[in-house]
């Protein structure tokens, strides 16, 4: 590798390559001093693993800090600035084209990586659990550390320094959301890294406490914040730029994302059963060790180019290489909980068949089997063509005819989980509390078919919806009246507080799925320049028609009045996009509904443009609910020491 | 400070199987993406529409004439789909120059056709550049295109003299590729 | 050019334009029923998106072809079978539910009845190994998560 660092090739790539090699090095003796640390117990090696982790911070930060630089300085010197970027890109654009592609986007990876590392090695306790936890963390970087530094590097030097770059793909240049879905959606798997790591070192040493199960919930509750923050993103993102209306299509990679998130969230739900019950603790290990195996699985989907998919990236050796961690991962991780779970023993009897924890095991039978259905559907041509050779292809009926009963379930047991009791409810008082969240949805269910909605999907949602609403309603006001005042209630219990606002934002979330699914519809018309046009009850006129130049393109923009309002659709072409039009959508976002605009054909000489009109009802209430989601989870995260603090107040016996 | 944990060094008695077959399963999947992985999906494709008969068509070429499939019937047809925008069509370009320079009367015919490329200057740019010798047909409404399954250009497909296609490749010709498609057609070049 | 006649040339230019740019004419059903074959059918050159909801030229230009077929009075089957034909099975977003893709439309079923079997055994030995050890105290009312925890760590006689 020595001859590809080159001072006077490229100073910058040289010194990026570097910084990167020294965090390479540094995460090896790291490694080794964790595992020293634990297994001959000795806290100066353990201590020397964690200073391991701020050296492999600062070396990897450096290195993205110069890739940053190279880019925005526009330096054709480094590979990855030639390969990717532009000079006549606006900043924003140099920016984000640093996860633009496969190296930068790993080198990404990386840093995050190396960033939650360095904050668990400031925030870990000095216990039995803190060199393997260390550990785990110094393999997960070996890896993303070791293939960006040599085959995946960004800095690797030029035969010859070209005069410009090549520019970033067009599809990211085109819309804000490229600074933000990226980002949130490492957080959120990288973050995940974390809890896995706690799970290694609870397997390892065969010791599970109290600060394993708060320290893993709250690391767990962030990544699955970050996660679903980012998952809605990327569908918002789809939804700005793709001209078709739609933000979901069971596309490979968003199902990677996707499996994950539910996994996760059964994740969050059985560590509940755990901390009151002292059970299902081998079942979290194993959910947590597949939650993480799926996110190096999506992004070695992601990356190799086996399912073919609008985010894969380029092929070569890194999808091979992706693979071969994953399989480590996959294998080693399962056959360390297979080997040492059994010693991790269930405390207390089995719940009732009627509990909050038979609630929260039928929920995690619900979005393991979500899980393992979406898996299959994404793998299945893979795995067919690999066996047979036949080529097949699945989509998106197979997955919504799956995805909807179990997503209908899942809304279903979100509303009686929190009405249900621990250990044993008996069936009257389950009636009893069901009375009023029944009514509701019944009456929801009424009122939605007299007034026209046929669609069952959409009916069900909306009684479902109502039922969830009315019980988390009832609680509330029940739990506030004792309490005195809502705040005295949060203070008790933020935790619960917090779950039912993210329980309140999906079901927002739901029903605008739900109806914008169903309900959506467009009209197509062409229209001529100052000629009023009718379309779907609205006036529609095209104002104007021009042509805009920007150094990085061009972008002709139709200006139309429809229905008094004035919308603003425009096409792009890029200067490296080749003929290609990308779309920017003109929206107009309403509480009930969206009004979405976009050009599908226009000639400025000619003064005609042929638009496209979506209506989406209650589109907008995915994206608020999304954000519902997230201000739940942040007050469940705000203040959790004050729970555990008074439960374990008075001297308890239990321990931290 | 040291925290107090619940240590049971006592394990539940588990069937080695039960115990090996998780990682068992997990090894089953990764291997089966490796092989997904090694096999790749490039290589020769077989085309769906190979074996059977080769839907007809008549367009209309750059200068205004019109050909169509039935008037080469009796002959060995390579019927080229490309635009003026597509790179590997200019890799390919020379490889069929050649080809159509080996055309006869009644023997084999270089015919090819436009796809989804409404900029006809760039078109005519494109046949000048690489001075292919064979008609270039304009498929405006895509017609064409959709009877004959086309997604992206390059597609090849290799008629034979009885109107039925016998080969198919996609991505770029290379010399070889184009001998074999040819010998499935009884061509020899 | 005289006034009548430059109207009559326009209007004429008009009606032949709207001709042009007019689709094959569908009833309501008939647009139904394109749409929902439409929406099975991807688009070749796009990833997962139905020719319904592509906006590029090929998209388009099969709609329209699927259209032209619906007016003709083709069956879904004939229909898809046509672009299948075609494009290969690879077009069909709903390929037939035959041969090996029943292994796809099974498979949940099965992981979902499966885990209802694993869930039920796991219940039935943890009950099992509980009332075979301790039996149960006193069952919680009201859950007290601390007191519940206090009661459990005491039962079980923790080593402190």
């Amino acid at each position: 590798m020595l001859n590809l660092l080159s001072f006077q090739a490229s100073a910058l790539g040289t010194v990026g390559e570097l910084a990167l090699l020294a965090a390479l090095l540094f995460t090896l003796a790291g490694l080794w001093l964790a595992v020293v640390g634990g297994v001959k117990n000795d806290p100066r090696a353990t201590e020397g693993a964690r200073r391991s982790v701020w050296a492999v911070f600062g070396f990897v930060t450096l290195s993205l800090v110069i890739l940053e630089v190279a880019l925005l300085r526009d330096d054709f010197s480094v590979r990855y600035v030639a390969e990717h970027s532009m000079r006549v890109s606006p900043t924003w654009v140099k920016v984000t084209t640093l996860w633009a592609a496969l190296e930068g986007s790993i080198l990404l990876w990386a840093w995050m990586l190396s960033l939650y590392a360095f904050v668990l090695s400031l925030t870990l306790r000095r216990d039995a659990l803190r060199p393997w936890a260390l550990g785990a963390m110094f393999v997960s970087m070996l890896f993303f550390i070791g293939v960006v530094a040599s085959i995946a590097s960004p800095f690797t030097p030029l035969a010859q320094i070209p005069s410009d770059g090549a520019g970033p793909n067009p599809a990211l240049q085109n819309h804000w959301m490229m600074a933000v879905h990226p980002v949130l959606l490492y957080f959120g798997f990288v973050g995940l890294s974390v809890p896995f790591a706690y799970a290694v070192a609870a397997l390892i040493t065969g010791r599970l406490s109290e600060h394993w199960l708060l320290v893993t919930r709250r690391w767990t509750l962030l990544a699955w914040a970050f996660l679903t923050a980012a998952i809605v993103a990327g569908g918002w993102w789809s939804y700005e730029t793709l001209g078709w209306g739609g933000y979901w299509a069971w596309d490979p990679v968003e199902n990677a994302s996707f499996i994950p998130w539910l996994l996760t969230t059964a994740f969050l739900h059985s560590l509940q059963i755990q901390e009151r019950r002292r059970q299902l603790k081998a079942w979290n290990i194993w959910l947590i060790v597949l939650s993480y195996s799926s996110t190096v699985l999506g992004t070695f989907l992601n990356r190799s180019g086996i399912v073919q998919s609008v985010h894969a990236f380029s092929n070569g050796p890194v999808g091979a290489v992706f693979l071969g961690f994953l399989a480590f991962l996959l294998i080693a991780g399962i056959a360390l909980a297979a080997w040492r779970s059994p010693y991790l023993r269930d405390e207390g009897t089995p719940a009732a068949p009627l509990s909050r924890e038979s609630a929260y095991l039928a929920g995690n039978w619900l979005f393991l089997v979500f899980s393992a259905m979406v898996l299959l559907g994404t793998l299945f041509p893979v795995l067919v063509e690999a066996a047979t050779g036949k080529k097949t292809s699945v989509g998106a009926p197979f997955f919504d005819a799956f995805a909807i009963p179990l997503g209908l379930g899942l809304l279903f047991l979100m509303g009686v989980g929190p009405l249900l009791p621990w250990r044993r409810a008996t069936g009257e008082r389950l009636m009893g509390a069901l009375k009023i969240p029944g009514g509701a949805g019944l009456l929801a269910l009424v009122v939605g078919f007299a007034a026209g909605l046929r669609s069952v999907g959409v009916l069900l949602t909306l009684a479902l919806a109502a039922y969830n609403v009315a019980g988390l309603v009832v609680l509330t006001l029940r739990a506030t009246k004792e309490r005195g005042s809502f705040l005295a209630l949060y203070r008790e219990q933020p935790r619960r507080q917090g779950a039912h606002l993210a329980h309140l934002g999906l079901v927002v979330l739901a029903l605008g799925v739900a109806f914008s699914t169903a309900y959506k519809s467009s009209a197509e018309i062409t229209l001529n320049k100052g000629q009023p046009v009718t379309i779907a009850g609205k006036t529609a006129v095209l104002e104007g028609l021009e042509r805009r130049t920007y150094p990085y393109g061009t972008s002709a923009v139709a200006t139309v009045t429809l229905g008094g309002q004035t919308y603003m659709p425009r096409s792009n072409l890029y200067v490296n996009g080749g003929n290609t039009l990308y779309p920017t959508p003109s929206v107009r976002y309403g509480l009930f509904g969206d009004s979405y605009l976009v050009t599908t054909n226009l000639d400025p000489a000619g003064g005609w443009a042929s638009v496209r009109l979506i209506s989406s009802p209650l589109v907008s209430w995915i994206w608020v609910g999304m954000l519902i989601i997230v201000a739940g989870a942040s007050l469940t995260l705000a203040t959790p020491k004050l729970a555990v603090r008074q439960a374990v107040g008075a001297g308890a016996v239990a321990a931290d | 400070m040291t925290t107090q944990t619940e240590s049971t060094p006592n394990a539940a008695p588990v069937s080695p199987l039960k115990r090996f077959l998780p990682p068992l399963i997990a090894a089953a999947l990764v291997a089966a993406l490796g092989v997904g992985l090694l096999r790749g999906n490039g290589g020769q494709v077989s085309g769906p529409l190979v074996g059977k008969a080769a839907p007809a068509f008549a367009l209309q070429t750059l200068d205004g004439g019109t050909i169509s499939l039935a008037s080469l019937k009796g002959r060995p047809v390579v019927l080229n789909f490309w635009a003026s925008w597509c790179i590997p069509c200019r890799d390919e370009a020379p490889i069929l120059r050649d080809l159509s320079e080996k055309q006869t009367a009644n023997g084999l015919a270089v015919v090819g056709v436009v796809f989804s490329d409404k900029n006809l200057k760039a078109v005519r740019a494109f046949t000048q550049e690489y001075a292919l010798a064979y008609p270039s047909l304009l498929d405006p409404n895509l017609d064409t295109s959709i009877a004959y399954g086309v997604s992206g250009v390059p597609e090849t497909f290799f008629i034979d003299k009885d109107g039925m296609v016998r080969g198919y490749d996609q991505g770029g010709l290379t010399p070889e590729r184009l001998t074999a498609g040819l010998g499935k057609i009884g061509v020899v070049n | 050019m005289q006034g009548p006649w430059r109207g009559l040339i326009a209007l004429l230019l008009a009606l032949v334009c709207s001709l042009a740019l007019a689709q094959t004419s569908l009833s309501p059903t008939q647009e139904a029923q394109a749409q929902a074959i439409g929406r099975t059918i991807r688009c070749p050159v796009c990833q997962g998106l139905p020719i319904t909801e592509s906006p590029s030229e090929l998209s388009q230009s099969m709609l329209r072809e699927l259209r032209e077929q619906v007016v003709a009075g083709r069956s879904r089957d004939q229909i898809t079978g046509y672009f299948a034909a075609r494009y290969g099975d690879t077009v069909l977003l709903d390929p037939p539910r035959r041969g090996v893709n029943l292994l796809l439309w099974l498979g949940p079923i099965a992981g979902a009845v499966l885990g209802v079997w694993w869930l039920s055994s796991y219940l039935k030995r943890t009950r099992a190994a509980a009332t075979a050890s301790v039996p149960d105290t006193e069952p919680e009312e009201e859950q007290d998560d601390y007191l519940a925890r206090v009661r459990a760590e005491v039962s079980h006689g923790r080593p402190s």
